[in-house]
This record gives structure tokens, sequence and C-alpha cells, in this order.
């Protein structure tokens, strides 16, 4: 369908695997066919469960003892990497091809220092001497932008951060200059930050070393930023493929279309926008589908789409969709049907929570650390509070104390004009009407109780729920709430798909009428469509039910849309709050310019990204005067290495903590963007 | 309403019916015993210990003499025909001694490992739970009696006590209770962590509930493991209590004491401790492969 350079790198053809599972077969790829041109970086963009893994895997031929190749081939220059020999193999991967993982704190051996670590690979590969190969390992980890390397060859891969440990891999992936390499959701486990600089990496490598990349990833951002050609895999079938700009601006099959429909954008608001969500669901592991895979969720289907796989279609030489259908792609209408008129909550005076000076220490005496160091938020009734930072900002630490799972070591909680500070000692009443959703649903639900059972236990407890019938009829109410059905009351979570559990869980925190839920990442263990779902019903029933959030996500796409305020917090400290408009206008503290420049968008017009030195410093000895000096990229000096900064008032109500006054800092940050965007046209 | 925002409502994979839904969760447990009955290692040791078993019921039909009849004129006779494992020094048939061993044993073993159980799930679960200071209290208490040599405890214990079954199932039970204890500690340790707990715990469930209905159902598999595996040192416990005079008497057919019998004649009748101890190491080793077989059908 497309016609790369005359010789690709990598050629798959009609790639057809199947997993064994309980003496069945269960097929997970299905003629699947694509190449990767000589340093050309291709994309493989999917849900889980698509195949996109085994694609991966079957490539360096990683693939698990019950899986089973049905047919195809994976030509590698002119030979077959699936008919290849065990020793061939050996040799290739390493030499010719190599590998990086999504989690890199378990691909490198802890062991063994890293310097020896990269060094075996040139002492295998290239047949170099001890010396020698450690000192090209040392050149290799300058080569991936790590700062003193002689040192970090010394050290062990626990003494490393995410980022580093992931620069370690791709030092060890590239040592013996491969000609293709596999990234399997590199970022995936890294800070928004940190995903910024690993990708500049692959890009600056990529241009270094001409290594054909084959990308393999859930995030539709990143691999516009990376990737040149796009496939989308859906069901074990490549469904559509092309040039990424092209694929992301004018998507040619149903699927790709809404799942793109499905993220919020920056600049989506819950307020007037709804998110798009996909009707159904993808079709069981290994079911038989006469048809289209995609036809029944596809909302321009036809009786032809059931009977027949559709081929790929091409729309132009480079671009290709698997629907018959595919000129009628652009003219599909949002699928946002059945927005409940229910007017926006109105955001009261009253405040609902104020918390002061809250100080969380783990530890004590000099080893103490404090991951909450005097912080100040209050929320009004019915609003909320997106609560914004990266890993180690003591995010998740306030949250538990608010709920009252930990004890502050210092500061005072007040809910509803109730003293909850100490979290044992609160009253039914306060732990009613504050309630908490977590991140990951398979662990936030027990697994050997039912649902009904789950949800039952809290009508029980929270709401004094304890008649039979009385709870029959508030269990319905709450069930048809979260839009689960009655048969999903009578199963197990484990035979539920993760959306599903989360609307349990979300039941589960309504189940007394709470006035107050904190929500705890409750979308990032989800999949695009199905965070879209779980986004649209929590701004329901925060609308229906006048409830105030704290919304803590990492994504600030879905803080900003769910979001009336939010909170910016670094090492600790909150350092810009205000409502969220103002926050994502500048003037904004340089920490939360540095978190918006890093996300990845499928804007053509990027730009270009703000970096920070160094990496994050521990909690338990955090800088001097402003906690943000040894990174920030607006750095004036002694000044703010010396001297707490003040809270400086901006317009439109927000607040941050800098010494740079809000219209010399407004001033900066619009120069810059409008310095990049006539002046440095995207490359 | 109902048509609109299904993103994922029909995340039940093979069907949506109801009866598909309870079909569902009894498919799960008949996995898992299609997983065992599939397990070469668990037949095996099943069937080892059945005989046991079925030995420890039914051997007042099985034996073909009466266990504790004296022979003086057959004493000491090599297998044959009529006396299968021969007799031992008091013309009392092996073979049915044997076999009626077996009764004490299963008697003695699944109650002392049952009170272990009971005392070391308690222990564990309140340990791990709670953590702190009684945590810390226990932890160096089984250290401290883990340097002893437990035979020799037992053997203490059993001599100030006085020498019967009941006081050899409380001694193995006791000893027992720490050393389950630790297992279920490490297990509940990880559970806590998990956010029904904390969950649990916002909904305002006392810590006594949330340890017995919200943790201890799902540390099932590992409580089952560390039982098994008890029952296979009870099984020797218990028997090498009895070969040391600590535990049944004579004349019962334990096959401890008939080792320790057998002892002073061994040269001449290699029958008489050869078929006992072929007997306690048989059932030792099927209730081994059973705990293996259990462990590794568990963690697929």
């Amino acid at each position: 369908m497309s016609v790369v350079a005359e010789q690709a790198a990598v050629r798959i053809e009609g790639l057809t695997v199947s997993y064994r599972r309980r003496r069945k077969l269960l097929r997970v790829l299905n003629d699947v066919s694509f190449e990767i041109g000589h340093g050309e970086a291709y994309g493989l963009v999917g849900e889980s469960g698509c195949g996109k893994t085994t694609v991966a895997m079957a490539l360096m031929r990683y693939l698990p003892d019950n899986a089973v190749v049905d047919g195809g081939r994976i030509m590698f220059g002119d030979d077959d990497v699936l008919t290849a020999s065990e020793s061939t193999l050996r040799r290739w991967r390493g030499d010719r091809m190599a590998m990086v993982y999504q989690d890199p704190g378990t691909a490198l051996n802890p062991s063994i220092k890293v310097g020896e670590q990269i060094a075996e690979v040139y002492r295998f590969h290239k047949h170099l001497g001890k010396s020698d190969a450690l000192a090209a390992a040392i050149e290799m980890l300058s080569t991936v932008q790590i700062s003193a390397p002689d040192r970090v060859a010394r050290r062990y891969p626990h003494e490393l951060s995410g980022g580093q440990q992931q620069r370690v891999m791709f030092a060890m992936a590239l040592a013996t200059d491969p000609d293709l390499l596999v990234l399997d959701e590199p970022t995936t486990g890294l800070d928004a930050t940190v995903e910024a600089e690993v990708l500049d990496l692959v890009e600056q490598l990529r241009a270094q070393f001409n290594t054909s990349i084959l990308f393999v990833s859930h995030n539709l951002g990143i691999v516009a930023r990376v990737c040149e050609r796009v496939g989308v895999l859906y069901a074990g079938r490549l469904i559509e493929q092309g040039p990424a700009q092209e694929l992301f601006q004018s998507p040619r099959h149903p699927y790709t279309l809404a799942l793109l429909r499905c993220m919020p954008r920056l600049g989506m608001r819950k307020d007037t926008d709804r998110l798009d969500s996909i009707a159904g669901s993808l079709p069981p592991l290994g079911a038989e589908i006469a048809g289209c895979v995609y036809a029944d969720r596809c909302p321009i289907a036809r009786d032809r789409c059931r009977a027949e796989p559709p081929p790929i279609e091409p729309v132009n030489e480079r671009h290709g969709a698997r629907c018959f259908y595919h000129e009628e792609v652009p003219g599909i209408p949002p699928q946002v049907q059945g927005i409940e008129q229910v007017p926006a909550a109105a955001v009261e005076q009253e405040m609902l929570l104020e918390v002061q000076e809250l100080v969380k220490a783990y530890g004590s005496g000099t080893n103490a650390v404090l991951a909450v160091a005097g912080v100040d938020v209050h929320v009004a009734r019915g609003e909320v509070l997106g609560l914004v930072g990266e890993s180690g900002s003591g995010k998740t630490s306030l949250a538990k104390c608010i709920v009252g799972l930990i004890d502050p070591t210092n500061g005072t909680i007040e809910f509803e004009h109730m003293d909850v500070t100490k979290g044992r000692s609160r009253g039914r009443e306060a732990r009613r009407r504050l309630q908490m959703v977590f991140q990951n649903p398979d662990n936030a639900l027990n697994p050997s109780h039912t649902v009904g059972s789950i949800l039952r236990r809290s009508l029980a407890l929270l709401a004094g729920v304890r008649s039979k019938g009385q709870q029959d009829t508030e269990l319905e109410t709450l069930t048809r709430s979260v839009r689960l059905e009655p048969r999903h009351l009578d199963v197990r979570p484990s035979s539920l798909s993760g959306g599903l559990k989360q609307r349990v869980a979300i039941a589960r925190s309504f189940a007394g009428k709470p006035s107050m839920v904190l929500c705890d990442e409750p979308t990032s263990a989800l999949d695009v469509s199905v965070q879209a779902a779980i986004l649209n019903l929590l701004v329901d029933l925060q609308r229906r039910e006048g409830v105030s959030y704290v919304f803590i996500s990492h994504d600030l796409a879905v803080v900003r849309y769910v979001a009336d305020r939010i909170a910016v917090m670094y090492l600790g400290q909150i350092v810009d709050v205000g409502p969220s408009e103002a926050v994502f206008s500048p003037p904004h503290h340089p920490y939360t310019e540095a978190l918006l420049s890093a996300i990845p968008t499928l804007d053509i017009e990027a730009k270009a990204r703000i970096k920070l030195r160094g990496t994050l410093p521990s909690p338990s000895d955090p800088p001097s005067g402003c906690r943000f000096h040894t990174r920030c990229p607006r750095y004036l000096g002694d000044i703010c290495k010396n001297e707490e900064p003040p809270w400086q008032d901006s317009t439109g109500g927000q607040s941050y903590r800098c010494h740079i006054a809000p219209d010399e800092l407004e001033r900066l940050q619009t120069q810059d963007a409008a310095g990049e965007q006539a002046g440095d046209p995207v490359a | 309403m109902s048509t609109v925002e299904q993103s994922d409502l029909a995340g039940i994979p093979g069907g949506t019916a109801p009866e598909d839904v309870a079909r569902l969760r009894r498919a799960r447990r008949a996995e898992l015993l299609r997983g065992l009955l599939h397990s070469k290692t668990f037949m095996i040791g099943a069937a080892m210990v059945a005989v046991w078993v079925i030995s420890a019921l039914f051997w007042r039909w099985i034996t073909p003499y009466d266990p504790q009849a004296v022979d003086p004129i057959n004493t000491l006779k090599a297998p044959s025909g009529s006396h299968w494992f021969g007799t031992d020094n008091l013309g009392r048939d092996v073979f049915s001694r044997v076999i009626a061993g077996a009764a004490p044993v299963l008697t003695v073993a699944p109650l002392a490992t049952a009170l272990g159980l009971l005392g070391g799930i308690t222990l564990g679960l309140i340990t791990g739970y709670y953590r702190g200071w009684v945590d810390d209290v226990f932890s160096r208490l089984v250290d401290a009696l883990l340097t002893f040599p437990l035979i020799i405890l037992a053997v203490l214990v059993l001599a100030s006590l006085g020498r019967s079954p009941r006081n050899v199932i409380l001694v193995i039970g006791i000893i027992f209770t720490p050393l389950i204890a630790r297992t279920v500690r490490s297990a509940v340790l990880i559970e806590r962590e998990r956010e029904y707990v904390a969950a649990a715990q916002l909904r305002g469930e006392r810590g006594p509930r949330i340890m017995v209905f919200e943790i201890l159902p799902n540390i099932t598999g590992p409580i089952t493991v560390e039982g098994t595996i008890r029952l296979g040192y009870a099984i020797f416990a218990a028997a090498t209590l009895a070969f040391l005079g600590l535990g049944i008497q004579d004349p019962s057919p334990d096959w401890g004491l008939q080792v320790a019998n057998a002892r002073a004649y061994v040269q001449i009748a290699w029958w008489m401790a050869i078929f006992p101890a072929l007997a306690l190491s048989t059932l030792v080793v099927g209730v081994n492969l059973v705990a293996d077989g259990i462990r590794r059908v568990l963690e697929e």
C-alpha cells in the first residue's frame, strides 16, 4: 500500500500470532503487515489488548512460550527472523536489533554496576578487552547525555533516577549501533518532564545513529512527536497506517477518529465540551469475526462490514485504512449523544475544606523526609480542585492526610467546620461526607467479594442503610447512577473490565452521599476511550450531586478539563495556585511552565520545550531558598538560592511563589512563545 | 439512557447473559480443580496420601490379623505368604500393624496442624495488620524460639506435662504457631498495602473485621500451601516423638514406636524396621507432593 524506500530495513508480512490458553488457540495478531524504512521511526499505537507488544516481541523473537506463529514473515534485510537459528538470533539481538523496555528498573541487573553492564555488550558483540569496553561504555553514557558519565558508570542501577536508568538502557541498546531499535512504551513509567527529556534523546540519537525505530505506545501524542509514520492496531489487526501528521489530522478509519476524539485536548473544559467515547467494547480475545473487527462499535457500519473483512483501502499512496467507507470518515459527527442537561454546580462561597500549614514527615530526627512541607489549601463547596505534580511532589501524602488514612505531623484540616486533623478519631459523619476514589481499580476492590456485597457494605456503614429492602432500592439507584447494570452486581471484580471496576469504585465512594471526593489519578490506569467515559461520569456526578473534588492527576489536559482551580506542587510545597485558565496562561510559575511545555501534543506547531536541569532533589534534603532553584530555567541568581520566594498575586486570582514579579514573568513567557513561532519554525 | 455511554459496559468476556456470569464464577473454581487434576505431582501425592487415609479409617476391615495379637510361636518370622511383612519380636503381624499404624499418625498430625494454623493465622493477622510494638515483641520472641532445636523443646515440655497423644498435639501445635504466623504475617504485609484495605478503613470498618473479612479471604493460597507443608512436618514430628517414647505407648501400632522397637532387632529382622519406616516416608513424601502441586496450580 505504501511505497517506502525500495528496500526497507524491516518488512513484516502477514504476521499472524496466537496464544495457547487452556488448550485453545486465541488469535492475537491477524495478518499484520508493515515496513520500516532505513532510519525511519514507525509508531505502533493502540489500546491495551490490541497486540502491539506482541508485534514488538515477535520482531525480536522474544515471544512467550505459549505463543504460536501461525503465519507470516519478518524480513530483516534478506533474513527471516522467524526461521533464523537460535545462535544467529543471539548474534542479531544486540548486534543488529535492540530493545528498550517500559520499566528500566527491572530491565537492568541490580547487582552489576551500570558501566559494566554496558561494557558487557561491547565485550560480547565487539570482542573488546575489559578496559577498552569500559571506556567505550563511558563514552556511550555521555552520548546518551548523562552528566559525569565516569561517575555514573560506577553506580548501581538503584542509585540512578528513573530517567537516568532509561538513558542507561538506551546506551546499552545503542552500544552496537543496531539497525533496528524496538522501543516498547519507553516513557510510560516516567514523569512528564523526564519523559520529555527521554523523547528528546530519542530524536537526537536517531539523527546521530540513523537507526530504524519501532516505537510502541498507547500515547498518541508521543507517537505524533517522534514518528514519521504510524500504524494503528485494533483487536490484532492493523486498521490504519500513514504519515503521522496526516493520520492524526485526517484519520480515515472510524476507530482512529474516535480514539482521537476521546482525548481531552488542551483548552477543553467540562462546562462547554463533553468528551467523546466509544460505544461497546473490544471483541474478546480469539473471537471469530467474519467482517470488520470494528463493525460492532462503528457508527457507519453496514451489512457489508459484518459480512466480509475490509482490505486496506488506499487513501493516497502513503496512507491506507481498513475500511470500505473510509471516504465518509471525515464526516462522522461527534459521538457525544446523551449530554445530561444538568446545569453546572454553582461554586459557592462556603469553604468545605480548609487545610492549614500541613506538614507530613516520614521518619524522625535528621532522617526525616518532609513529604508535605507546609501546605495551605482550601476547597469551596461544589468546586473541583486539580492537584498537579510529579512523583515525589507530595500530592498523594497530602491526599491521604485529607481523607484520614494517615495523620499529619503538623497543621490542621477542617472539613465542613469539623476538625478532622486526626484521621482515626473521625466520626462517621466526616467519613461519610469525605470519600476517595483510588488510582488502580484492580487494587481498590477486594477480589474476593462480589460487586454487590462491596456496595452493600458501603451503604450499610456510610449511609446507615441496614435493612435488606431499603438496601436493595438504594443499591439500584447507586448502580444506575454510575451506569452499571444489575447483572454486574453478582460478579467479582476480576471478571470486569478496568472501566467497569472504576465505576464500581466510584459508586462505592458515592454511597454515603458525600460532599467531597478525592480522586487520586482515577483514570491513569485506563485506556483513552475508557478514560473519556469515566471523566464524563465524574463530571455528571459532580454536577448532579453538587460534590467537590480534589482531583489528582499528572495529566494536565485531564486536570484542565475537570478542574475549576488548580494547585501545582513541587517537593512538598504548592508553588502555583489559581483558577485553571489563569494557571494555564502566562504568567505561570517557571515549574508550571516547564510542565506545560513537556506535554506531547498532536499539534503540529509544537513549541520548543523548556528543559529542566538536573534531577528532582531528595525531599529529605530540599534545596535552600526557593526549592525549585536547582532546576529553574528562569534562575535569577543568589536571591533564589538564599531567600524563600514570596507569594506573588497575578491576574485572575492566581498566586505563585517566585521572586519574579507577575508583569516581568508574563513578559518573559509570552516573549519566548512569540519568538519561537516567528524565528524558529519546526524543523 | 441505557444506550448512551456504553463505552465499556459489555466488559464481561465471552457473553453477557446473567447465566453466563454465574457460569464464569463456577468456571474459576472448576479451573483450579482441573489444574489440580492435570498436575502429575498433585495426583501422585494424593494417591499416596489416599492409601494411608483409607488405611487409617478402615484398618479394622483391611488388616488380616489383629495388630495387637501376640503370637509367641511365630516371633521374628521373615515376610511370607501368611505374614506379608513378617512378624515382630512378639509374633505380631507387621503388615497389620503398619496398616493400623496410619490411624494414630493421621489423628495426631492433622489435629496438631489445625491447632498451629488456628494460632498462627490469628497471630499472623494481628501482627501483620497492626505492626507496631506487638509485631516487634512477637518477632523477637520467634527469633529466640528458633534458636532452640525444636525437638529438644518438645522433649522438655512433654517430659514435664506427661506423655499422651493429647500433649503431643498441643506441643506440636504450639511450636507450629509462630512458624505459621510468620508466613501469614508476610502475606498480610503485602495485602494490607493494597487499596481495598484503605477503602475499608475509609468506610469505617474496624480492625478485626478488616483482618477476617477483607484480608483473610485473599491469603488463603499461601495459608493452604503452608498448612500442607506443616502437615508433612507434623507427621514426621509425631513419629519422632513416638520413636523417642514420648507419644503413644506400646502396644499401640504406631510407626515411630515400631521403628523404635525394631532397633534392637535390625540385624536379624530388617522387616520390623523397614516397613513402618517406608510407610512413614511414603506418607510424608505424598503430603509434600500434594503441597507442591497445590502451590504450582495456585501460582499459575
